[in-house]
């Protein structure tokens, strides 16, 4: 038996050291790319390389919300202030149980109307529809049973009148030049069927007219962590992957899609509450099926502020949603793991979801119980286990903190002594104890992943002037 | 193992720490070339200043100032302190005489801006999309030298120098550079070309009927360009658009730009042709119901009653837009049998009535 597991513990010890070798080159690799790649950006943005242009195509934007009567105005005002041409709004309210839809109406003086919604991506029907005409741009919003969220999206489809459209949280804020940033990559090359923008936490920015007043790092150390994890993991993953054409995820905080692909791959999904990422990997699989030249590029100028949980609570239900969103959209396109057709995507992209987003919980818990039979068997190195772990935190912390330092000069953000000096104790205190807590409650999603199936996630919202 | 796994680590961690070193090294360095920016840019304003001043005193500008900008400015670095100093004063006559006295300077820049990098020739194309209006003078030398910064470009670079193009009214400069892209089958977004053929600074129509006459060999994608840009701005090419639409000559992204141009610039010989692309229910008819809001008359609202009724979607919505535009009566709207029509008319004689106009008659 003490044989046996002594074999055994061999094998394990092989599998993590490959699995930490890899995970680690892959973080490096992508903090390097993506590096490069900012800085390259801002170069040629600083010497006009880029698309400029008077009126670029109109876009839809499309808000779709659920009891967020708290932020809702503050959203709908932030696109109100876009430095932008040719847009309309679109707010569906999927059956709202508080005053969303009265908020909206009072404050942009919205008036009742029978407007025909022609139906080509399936959703539920429209309770009432109304439009206000006295703002910059044409507002519509749209109240319906509930649906869920894809649902949602997919009735904001058939409203929209443009061939493009944007879809944003109604609890984020976009700044001034978002829209237009987001629409470059699209404009540049026909081929581009969707484009992922950036998300950052909204805890830290004060907008002023759509441009950004002053920015810190909140002193809520939780908030704290969860913005630089959001450097991090925005730096990483998205642009390494941009540059494959692999990315699987665009969030559905912000995102600039053409909207005849996606009726013609059938809309948002309804059954699946990661619908933002089904989209994303739905796209790769219908156009790769069809033979249809794509690409789907994330832009890093690109911002939209949108308000992380503040409670544990609310975070454990945020990133329940998400783990289980990536379970089920993983599993419904698994015939693209490891096939050739689908390229990169199929290997790189999906392999890594898969081992180090959707399994990692699990295979944290195997190297916990592999440490104790070590213990058990008497082959434990402690020293090395305990150097091993703080030079692996210290090597993800120095990642975070240049993932943040990047984001502070490509957006042209001041940022105080303190908060550099701040923001590198987080950075530490994320990669010892937040990532730990984090694998906890996504392997809690496996646990209770029948529960909440197609309902909206609830999590506290404040206005924004008082975060 | 356990030494690998160190070794690896520690390599890491050192490359890690050199990206963090790096992004510092970049913060600070950022704020020194602003300050220096800064500073170049105060030189070059009084170096401008003083050449206004010589100008305004009714003498030439210096020949010292003249070679300054062309050793100076072939730096990317000094030549955008240089465009910030004198960006602010371009509307200025004196800078644009200021401008046309340096001309000849500005060609051997774009000649020595020839050979540098793909991202400084887009600046330096961009600087005299600036300029343009003040050195049509040298217009035939610029462009053919700015057509040679095609060859390796970027989609910014072939775009600022497309804009510089129209900005010095090189009506040969366009073409060729059209022809160019065409012969290396580069595909530039229509949206650009079309718009950008919009600010064309010399004379548009002859520049539109030139294209046109090579669109057939370059392809729809030019066809539709010239065809929004004359939207833009001329009525005078209704017969040439009507032929090529009635003898099928164009592609469907095109016709529809014809059908729109029909739309904003009423044209009788066509009026029969949109009655029958909607009756017949073409793929056109989508555009067609949209452009009989111009051509009033009794059959026009029988054709968009009919089209009203169409088993599409759009052309329904286009043709309740026209009706609702050309004053259709409440009664008439009654008289609508099929749903789907009067929901549609009814709610576009809603939102007439809400922009303001008189809704219904």
């Amino acid at each position: 038996m003490r044989e046996f597991l002594f074999v055994f513990l061999n094998i394990v010890s092989v599998f993590f050291f490959l699995y930490l070798a890899l995970y680690a080159t892959y973080l490096f690799l992508a903090v390097t790319v993506g590096a490069w790649n900012l800085y390259h950006q801002a170069r040629l943005r600083s010497i006009h390389n880029e698309i400029k242009h008077p009126y670029y195509f109109p876009v839809s934007i499309l808000v779709p919300a659920h009891n967020e009567a708290v932020t809702i105005v503050d959203c709908i005002q932030s696109l109100l202030d876009l430095n932008y041409k040719l847009y309309e709004v679109i707010i569906v309210d999927d059956g709202s149980t508080d005053n969303t839809s009265q908020v909206i109406i009072d404050r942009f003086q919205m008036i009742p109307v029978d407007r025909p919604i022609r139906r080509v991506v399936p959703c539920k029907n429209a309770v009432n529809i109304y439009e206000s005409l006295g703002e910059k741009v044409k507002i519509t919003l749209i109240r319906k049973e509930q649906g869920g969220k894809g649902d949602a999206l997919n009735m904001g489809i058939n409203a929209a009148s443009y061939p493009y459209f944007l879809c944003i949280d109604a609890d984020s804020l976009l700044q001034r030049d978002s829209l237009e940033r987001i629409v470059q990559p699209a404009m540049a090359d026909e081929s581009v069927v969707a484009v992922g923008g950036l998300i950052r936490v909204a805890q830290c920015i004060r907008l002023e007219d759509g441009d950004a007043a002053s920015y810190h790092l909140p002193w809520d150390l939780l908030t704290s962590m969860q913005v630089v994890e959001y450097d991090r993991a925005f730096l990483a993953s998205r642009i390494l992957m941009d540059s494959f054409n692999g990315n699987l995820i665009i969030s559905g905080a912000l995102g600039l899609f053409r909207k005849d692909v996606v009726i013609a791959a059938g809309g948002y999904s309804r059954d699946t509450i990661g619908e933002d990422m089904e989209l994303a990997v739905k796209l790769h699989s219908f156009c790769r099926a069809n033979n249809i030249p794509y690409k789907m590029r994330y832009e890093p100028n690109a911002v939209c502020w949108s308000q992380a949980p503040s409670s544990l609570r609310d975070l454990k239900t945020q990133r329940r949603r998400w783990h289980l969103g990536m379970f089920q959209t993983l599993k419904k396109h698994r015939h693209m793991f490891l096939n050739m057709h689908y390229g990169a995507i199929g290997t790189i992209s999906y392999l890594y979801f898969l081992l180090y987003e959707l399994f990692s919980p699990i295979i944290q818990v195997c190297g916990w119980i592999s440490i104790f039979l070590a213990v058990y068997v008497g082959i434990l190195n402690f020293p090395f286990m305990i150097s091993f772990y703080l030079m692996y935190a210290a090597y993800g912390a120095v990642l975070t903190i240049t993932a943040f330092y990047q984001r502070i000069y490509t957006q042209n953000l001041r940022v105080s002594g303190g908060d550099l000096f701040k923001a590198c104790i987080v950075c530490v205190v994320e990669s010892i104890c937040f990532r730990p807590i984090l694998e906890l409650v996504r392997l809690s999603s496996f646990i209770e992943r029948r529960s909440d199936r197609m309902k909206w996630g609830h999590i506290k919202r404040e206005k924004h002037k008082n975060l | 193992m356990q030494v690998y796994i160190r070794l690896m680590m520690f390599l890491y961690l050192f490359i890690c720490i050199c990206l963090l070193i790096f992004n510092i090294y970049y913060i600070l360095w950022l704020k020194l070339i602003a300050k220096r920016r800064q500073k170049t840019t105060a030189f070059w304003k009084e170096q401008i200043d003083r050449q206004l001043q010589l100008l305004e005193e009714g003498s030439a500008i210096a020949e010292s100032h003249k070679r300054l900008l062309v050793t100076k400015l072939v730096h990317t670095e000094v030549l955008i302190a240089y465009h910030s100093a004198l960006e602010p004063m371009l509307a200025e006559e004196s800078v644009q005489q200021y401008l046309r006295e340096a001309a000849r300077e500005w060609r051997q820049l774009a000649v020595l801006y020839s050979k540098k990098d793909v991202t400084e020739r887009a600046y330096f194309a961009y600087v005299l999309s600036a300029y343009g209006s003040a050195l049509q003078g040298e217009q035939e030398m610029l462009s053919s030298i700015l057509l040679g910064y095609f060859p390796n470009s970027s989609i910014y670079c072939r775009e600022n120098v497309l804009q510089a193009l129209y900005a010095i009214g090189s009506e040969s400069g366009v073409e060729r550079a059209f022809d160019w892209m065409y012969q290396h089958r580069v595909s530039h977004p229509a949206r650009l070309l079309s718009d950008g053929l919009v600010t064309f600074s010399g004379d548009r129509i002859s520049l539109a009927n030139k294209l046109w006459k090579d669109c057939e060999k370059w392809g729809e994608q030019y066809q539709t360009a010239v065809i929004q840009m004359a939207t833009q701005f001329s009525d005078s090419f209704s017969e040439l658009f009507s032929k090529a639409l009635l003898e099928g000559a164009v592609g469907q992204e095109a016709a529809f730009a014809i059908l729109r141009y029909f739309r904003k610039y009423p044209y009788e010989p066509v009026r029969e042709y949109l009655y029958q692309l909607v009756l017949e229910e073409s793929e056109l008819a989508i555009a067609a119901a949209s452009a009989l809001e111009a051509y009033p008359g009794e059959q026009t609202n029988a054709v968009l009653l009919k089209g009203l009724c169409s088993r599409n979607w759009y052309t329904r919505r286009n043709a309740a837009g026209s009706l609702v535009a050309l004053g259709i009566t409440e009664e008439e709207i009654l008289q609508i049998d099929d749903r789907y029509a009067k929901e549609m008319i009814q709610y576009m004689a809603a939102l007439k009535h809400v922009k303001g106009g008189a809704g219904v008659a």
